[in-house]
C-alpha cells in the first residue's frame, strides 16, 4: 500500500516536473510573440518621434533604424518658421470646431426623435441617414466644388467647415442614436407624472444623463474632421486656408524629402488626435456599433 | 384635436434641423450631380455643358479603363479587409490572454488607429523608401530579399504596400470589438471542453469562433464600407500610381473630374461608384440576414 503510494508520488512529481517545464516554454513562446508583434505594430510610430528629432537631413545620409547617435529639435523649429503651421492648426481647430456646432444640435433632437417616438417616415430617415454614410466623399466632390464655386465657398474656412458637414452629420446621429438608447425612457415618464412636459422632460432628464455620449460623439467628430483630407483639398489651394492634413501632404510632392521636418510635423499633427482618442478610449466601442441597423 | 396634432408633430420638428442640413448639403449635391452626369460638362467651359443623356455611362462601362479601377478597388477593399481583420483577430486573441503589462501593450496596440490619415501616410512613406526605408535594411538584413524594392514605385507592389499601410491604421478598431466579444465567452465553455478532450485547435475553431460570430460581420461590414470608399491613401502616397497600379474608383473620379477637366464623366464616375458600395454593403445584409435565420432556430 506504502509502496504504491511513494510510486505514485514519483511519478506524479516527474509528472508536474515535466508540465512546468512545457508551461515555461509555452510561456517563453508567447512572450516572444507579444513583444514581436506589439514592436511590430508600434514601430513605424517610434520611428517616426525618433526622427523628428534628429539634426536636419540626418536621416537621409546615416538611415537609422533604432537610436540616432545626435539629438536636435531643429526640425521643430524649422517647420514653424519655415511654413504656416500655426495657420494650418488654426484652421483644422475652426473647422472640426465649427462643424460640430452645426452638427450636433441637430444630430442630437434628430437622435432623440428617432429613439423616443414611432413615427410615419421614420424608416426612411433611418434609411437616409445610412446612405449618407455610406456615401464617399468623392461622390460629392464635383457638385460641391461647383455649387462652392457659385457661392464664392471657395478657399474659405466657411466653405470646408460647411463640406465637413456632409459627413459629421450622419456619423453623429448614428453614434449618439446608441447612446441616447441607452438612456430609459422611465426617467422621462417619472418626470412627466411629476409635472414636466415633454421638453422640460428633455431638458432636465435626458439631457444631462445624455451629457457623456454627447461628449463622446463631439471628440468622435473632432476626430473625423481632423482626419478628413479629400473635401478640403478640392476646395481650398491658397495655403494660408489649409487644413492641417493639406499641410502634410505638402511634404509629398518636394523635390528634396525633408525627413525630419516632414516627421516633426506628423507629431505636431498627431499629439491632438492622440489627446482626444486616449480621452475617449472608453466610448470607442460605441461609435463603432451599426446602431439599430441589425435586427 | 390640437393637443395631439401637437404631438403628432413633434417627432417631425424633431427630424427637421437634420433634415434640412442633409438636403442641402448632401441631396441636393447628389441630385446636382446625377445632373451633370448626363451632360457633357467640363471645367473650363461649364456654362456651355450640353445634355448628352446616358453617354457618360455607356462610355465608361465600356471602357477598359472603369473595370481595372472597379477591379482595383476590389483588390484595395478585398486585401485591406482580410489582413486587417486577421491582424486584428490575432492581436486580440493574444490580448485576451493574463499576462503582466496587459494594459501597456493594449494600449500601445490602438496607436495606429489614432494617428491622422495623413500622418499614416508620410509615416509609411517613409517606411517604404527604397534607400532609408527601415522595411528594405529589415528585410536585407534578414536576407529575405537581396537587393532594395521600390515598394511604391512599382506596379506589382504599390497595391500591397498601400493595403498594408491601410491596414495598419484599421486593424486596432477589429482588435477592440472582437477583444469585448472574446472576454465574454464564459470560461465553463473551456473547461467543459477540455474535459470533454477537445484540444486547443478544436476549442478555437468550435468555441471561439462562432462566439465572435457577430462581432466578426460586423467588423468586416465595416471594414468593406470603410476601405472601399477610401481616397486619402491611395491618392496621398501613390497618386494612383504608377500607371494605374492603385487608381481606384474614388481616385478615378478625382481624376477625371479634376485633372481630365472631365466633370460629367466625373460625375457618371461618382454615381457608380456609390452604386458599387451600395451593392456591397447590400450583399452583407442579405448574407448576415440568412446568417441569423440559420443559427437561431
Amino acid at each position: 500500500m506504502s509502496a504504491f503510494a511513494a510510486h505514485s508520488l514519483e511519478a506524479d512529481l516527474a509528472l508536474k516536473a515535466q508540465a512546468r517545464r512545457r508551461k515555461m516554454i509555452a510561456g517563453f513562446g508567447f512572450f516572444v510573440l507579444v513583444v514581436t508583434s506589439t514592436i511590430a505594430v508600434v514601430y513605424p510610430f517610434y520611428w517616426m518621434v525618433m526622427a523628428s528629432f534628429t539634426p536636419e537631413g540626418y536621416s537621409l545620409t546615416n538611415a537609422p533604424l533604432l537610436l540616432p547617435d545626435r539629438f536636435s529639435v531643429e526640425a521643430y523649429q524649422s517647420v514653424f518658421a519655415e511654413r504656416p503651421l500655426m495657420t494650418w492648426l488654426g484652421n483644422t481647430i475652426a473647422v472640426t470646431l465649427g462643424g460640430t456646432a452645426i452638427v450636433l444640435p441637430a444630430a442630437l433632437l434628430a437622435s432623440y426623435g428617432l429613439n423616443r417616438f414611432r413615427f410615419r417616415g421614420r424608416m426612411v430617415f433611418i434609411f437616409l441617414v445610412l446612405l449618407c454614410q455610406l456615401l464617399p466623399a468623392s461622390a460629392l466632390i464635383v457638385p460641391i466644388f461647383l455649387i462652392f464655386r457659385d457661392y464664392k465657398l471657395i478657399d474659405t474656412t466657411l466653405g470646408v467647415t460647411i463640406a465637413f458637414t456632409t459627413f459629421m452629420l450622419p456619423m453623429a446621429i448614428w453614434v449618439l442614436w446608441g447612446y441616447i438608447q441607452t438612456i430609459p425612457h422611465e426617467f422621462e415618464e417619472a418626470a412627466m407624472v411629476d409635472g414636466c412636459n415633454g421638453l422640460q422632460a428633455f431638458i432636465r432628464v435626458t439631457l444631462p444623463l445624455a451629457m457623456p455620449g454627447i461628449a463622446a460623439t463631439a471628440l468622435f467628430i473632432f476626430l473625423e474632421g481632423w482626419n478628413h483630407y479629400l473635401l478640403a483639398f478640392v476646395l481650398t489651394s491658397d495655403t494660408q486656408q489649409w487644413v492641417i492634413s493639406l499641410g502634410l501632404y505638402s511634404f509629398i510632392g518636394q523635390y528634396v524629402i525633408e525627413i525630419e521636418q516632414m516627421m516633426a510635423t506628423s507629431v505636431i499633427a498627431a499629439f491632438p488626435a492622440l489627446v482626444v482618442f486616449a480621452i475617449m478610449q472608453r466610448y470607442l466601442r460605441g461609435g463603432l456599433s451599426l446602431g439599430g441597423l441589425k435586427g | 384635436m390640437t393637443y395631439t396634432l401637437r404631438g403628432r408633430m413633434i417627432p417631425y420638428l424633431l427630424l427637421a434641423p437634420a433634415a434640412v442640413i442633409m438636403v442641402l448639403v448632401i441631396f441636393y449635391p447628389m441630385v446636382y450631380s446625377a445632373q451633370i452626369s448626363f451632360t457633357d460638362a467640363q471645367l473650363l467651359r461649364f456654362s456651355q455643358r450640353e445634355y448628352i443623356g446616358l453617354e457618360n455611362y455607356t462610355r465608361m462601362l465600356n471602357r477598359s479603363d472603369f473595370w481595372t479601377s472597379v477591379g482595383r478597388t476590389l483588390t484595395y477593399t478585398a486585401g485591406t479587409v482580410v489582413i486587417s481583420y486577421t491582424v486584428g483577430l490575432f492581436v486580440a486573441v493574444i490580448l485576451n490572454q493574463n499576462f503582466r503589462m496587459r494594459w501597456l501593450v493594449r494600449t500601445l496596440m490602438m496607436i495606429p488607429w489614432a494617428t491622422p490619415w495623413l500622418v499614416v501616410t508620410l509615416i509609411w512613406f517613409v517606411m517604404f523608401n527604397p534607400q532609408i526605408g527601415p522595411i528594405n535594411q529589415v528585410l536585407k538584413g534578414l536576407g529575405i530579399i537581396e537587393s532594395g524594392r521600390t515598394w511604391l514605385y512599382s506596379s506589382d507592389t504599390a497595391m500591397l504596400s498601400i493595403v498594408i499601410t491601410t491596414s495598419w491604421r484599421l486593424f486596432p478598431a477589429v482588435t477592440l470589438i472582437l477583444l469585448a466579444s472574446l472576454q465574454s465567452i464564459p470560461s465553463e465553455l473551456y473547461e467543459a471542453a477540455e474535459v470533454d478532450g477537445a484540444n486547443p485547435r478544436q476549442r478555437f475553431l468550435h468555441i471561439t469562433l462562432p462566439s465572435i460570430r457577430t462581432a466578426s460581420i460586423t467588423m468586416i461590414t465595416l471594414l468593406t464600407i470603410w476601405s472601399s470608399k477610401l481616397f486619402t491613401i491611395a491618392w496621398t502616397l501613390t497618386q494612383g500610381g504608377p500607371g494605374d497600379a492603385t487608381r481606384v474608383l474614388s481616385v478615378y473620379t478625382y481624376q477625371e473630374a479634376f485633372t481630365n477637366n472631365r466633370l460629367g464623366r466625373g460625375s457618371s464616375l461618382a454615381m457608380l461608384s456609390f452604386v458599387l458600395s451600395l451593392a456591397l454593403v447590400v450583399t452583407y445584409f442579405v448574407l448576415l440576414r440568412r446568417d441569423e435565420k440559420r443559427v437561431e432556430p
